[in-house]
């Protein structure tokens, strides 16, 4: 196939790979723009490692093509491409010491150690790796050892860096320090990061657009922004951040951008996200937590009466569970918002505006996360 | 507190364990290598004339070095041969991996005689090869160099050592995580520099450890040199074990061995220190 002009510079065009009996990657389509952080994002098993794994070179595709900076990479294999990769678990060389490790690169260009030496400090320096230059893997914490992978896939200075879940085996507090550090080195060098996490808070601030899959199939893709108001099937609706479904039928489609679902005999205004849906569909109907108003003061287009059932405090909020009939409807109230008074058992009017809440078609109900 | 004398007392059944099958037994043959046979007895006086003996007698010295060469060769051999077995089947054959594993390690579960006779069919004036060469018309007389000499030692020891080689080297192998490959081919190195870099520098502890147990093997055997070696291939083992089985000079047999010990004990301490550091590779 002829190389092509292209302003992507990663694309996938239609690229599928099966194992055996699973389709690990499923005709996906994806195109990243050059100094893009773009995240692939998803639970274990969607697809989204062997993705990059195919953009690294080393799986290739049963069907479709890869394309880096407009040429066909497909037959290319790893050591040609021009990417490098943060591994999960960072595969350092053991019987090499850090220095060595991010010479490695370096020495397969066949640059001299003396030629090297300038670059291997710098991206040392980098990462804050400063001294650690003789120790071996076995003789450096777990943060520094990602540091050190991050270094060596540095060095060759890539035009694409792929990170597979690479703060996935560390704790909390350095994880979220660690993505500053590579979101900081993102920006500062300007190269592409294709990162992959099941992570979604992660995703969400670290990426300029991500990926979400599931059973290797692209459900959206777009910014955190979107991908978080406006998702585009159940799926992302349920694995991205707090979500409430309700079941409910079609009653009627009053506007082009509003329809009327009634959900256990209670008529709720939705938007109408999906212009598919016609009168007596089985739909869920999706509402975030915090767009969910207890006892609200201003007026609202859908209000229910319902009882309180359950009050979590969270910290600098609560997470209020209300219920009609055999519906939960949870809340998150502003601790300053909150009427402490409030008790298990209350009459409370719940109430959401009809642009905050989103349907979808029955039908997607299979796909969503079950976390019970 | 009390876990001190508790471990002191658990230890003793191993320390009486060490004392009388390997330390005592071993004792005993230094000792009696510093005594001296006299007439058809063995005098009480301990004295270093059985070692003064074996170093002013050239034959003896020969036959060391040369047991020492053809250990080196076959264990050297042995690695050769090994190797890309246990490289094939350890990383590139997903099916049948372990039918393969066993059928190399399947000769150790055959008589060692039985297998050393094979090869005496196989080398003979008669044998495999000879008759095979004759048939196709390619020599007229069997060669007669394959038997009888240490050739047919060197090869035979090779052959018995290939199984203790294969296994360790397959092991360590097989421990190299596959992730270490993805990051060397991510990284430029194609399939040649992958092995050089990464996948031979982590298997050198299987490597050593395989390498010292083919060497001590050939070192010490005799039955080998004894069916196929003939008058040319002697070693070491053989004059051991005619001093004990036929000169009755156990003082002299046991000085032998116990520099045959000596050196297999060297050879031991070198490669467990760098097989120790196996530990430290993976953590």
């Amino acid at each position: 196939m002829k190389d092509k002009e292209s302003k992507w510079q990663v694309e996938l065009v239609e690229v599928t790979k099966i194992y055996k009996d699973t389709i690990a990657v499923n005709n996906s389509n994806i195109k990243i723009k050059a100094g893009e952080f773009f995240s692939l994002l998803g639970p274990s098993g969607c697809g989204k490692t062997t993705t990059l794994r195919i953009i690294a070179g080393l799986e290739e595709p049963d069907e479709g093509k890869v394309f880096l900076e407009g040429r066909d990479v497909t037959n290319v294999p790893a050591h040609r491409r021009n990417v490098n990769t943060v591994f999960q678990d960072y595969a350092i060389f053991p019987h090499m010491s850090v220095y060595d490790n991010v010479y490695f690169p370096l020495k397969m260009r066949k640059i001299s150690k003396k030629e090297a030496d300038p670059r291997i400090k710098r991206v040392l320096k980098l990462v804050n790796l400063e001294g650690f230059e003789k120790r071996y893997s076995s003789q450096v914490s777990g943060g520094q050892r990602q540091r050190v992978a991050s270094a060596r896939a540095l060095v060759n200075e890539p035009r694409v860096l792929l990170l597979d879940e690479p703060l996935g085996a560390l704790d909390f507090k350095l994880r979220v320090s660690m993505q500053k550090v590579l979101k900081d080195i993102q920006r500062n060098l300007n190269i592409t990061f294709i990162y992959v996490t099941h992570d979604q808070t992660e995703a969400i601030t670290m990426s300029d657009r991500i990926a979400v899959m599931s059973q290797g199939l692209i459900h959206q893709i777009g910014t955190p922004d979107e991908i978080y108001n406006n998702p585009a099937t159940a799926f992302v609706a349920s694995f991205i951040g707090e979500m409430n479904f309700l079941e409910g039928l079609v009653t009627s489609i009053p506007s082009s951008d509003t329809v009327e679902v009634s959900v256990s005999n209670k008529n709720i205004l939705c938007k109408n996200n999906d212009q598919k849906i016609s009168l007596n569909d089985g739909v869920l109907v999706s509402i975030r937590p915090e767009k969910v108003h207890v006892n609200p003061l201003q007026s609202l287009k859908n209000v229910i009466e319902a009882e309180l059932s359950r009050i979590v405090f969270k910290g600098n909020n609560f997470e209020v569970t209300a219920k009609f009939d055999k519906c939960e409807v949870r809340s998150l109230v502003d601790y300053k918002v909150w009427d402490k008074s409030q008790k298990v058992g209350n009459r409370v009017k719940i109430g959401w505006n009809p642009e905050d809440v989103q349907v979808f078609p029955i039908s997607m109900k299979k796909d969503m996360i079950q976390y019970e | 507190m009390f876990d001190k004398p508790r471990a002191y007392i658990m230890g003793i059944p191993i320390i009486f364990w060490l004392l009388t099958i390997i330390i005592t037994p071993v004792i005993l043959m230094l000792i009696m290598s510093f005594r001296q046979k006299v007439g058809y007895d063995i005098s009480n006086i301990l004295t270093l004339s059985n070692y003064l003996e074996i170093l002013k007698k050239p034959s003896y010295v020969k036959i060391l070095l040369r047991s020492f060469r053809i250990a080196l060769i076959a264990s050297t051999l042995a690695i050769f041969a090994s190797y890309p077995l246990a490289y094939y089947i350890s990383r590139k054959i997903r099916k049948g991996r372990h039918l393969l594993f066993m059928l190399i390690i399947a000769p150790l579960w055959i008589s060692y005689l039985v297998r050393i006779i094979a090869w005496r069919a196989i080398l003979g004036n008669k044998g495999l090869i000879n008759s095979t060469l004759m048939a196709l018309g390619l020599i007229k007389e069997p060669l007669s160099f394959l038997l009888y000499n240490q050739f047919a030692v060197a090869i035979t020891l090779t052959y018995i050592s290939i199984p203790f080689v294969f296994i360790p080297l397959y092991t360590a192998l097989e421990k190299i995580p596959v992730n270490l490959i993805d990051a060397a081919r991510d990284l430029g190195a194609n399939e040649f520099h992958t092995f050089i870099n990464v996948i031979l520098p982590l298997c050198i502890p299987g490597l050593l450890t395989g390498f010292m147990l083919a060497f001590i093997i050939s070192l010490g055997d005799y039955i080998i040199p004894m069916q196929l070696g003939g008058t040319g291939g002697m070693m070491l083992g053989n004059i051991i074990w005619s001093q004990f089985g036929f000169a009755f000079n156990w003082p002299l047999g046991a000085a032998l061995g116990f520099i045959l010990f000596s050196i297999a004990a060297v050879i031991l301490a070198i490669t467990q220190k760098f097989g120790s550091r196996e530990g430290m590779l993976y953590e």
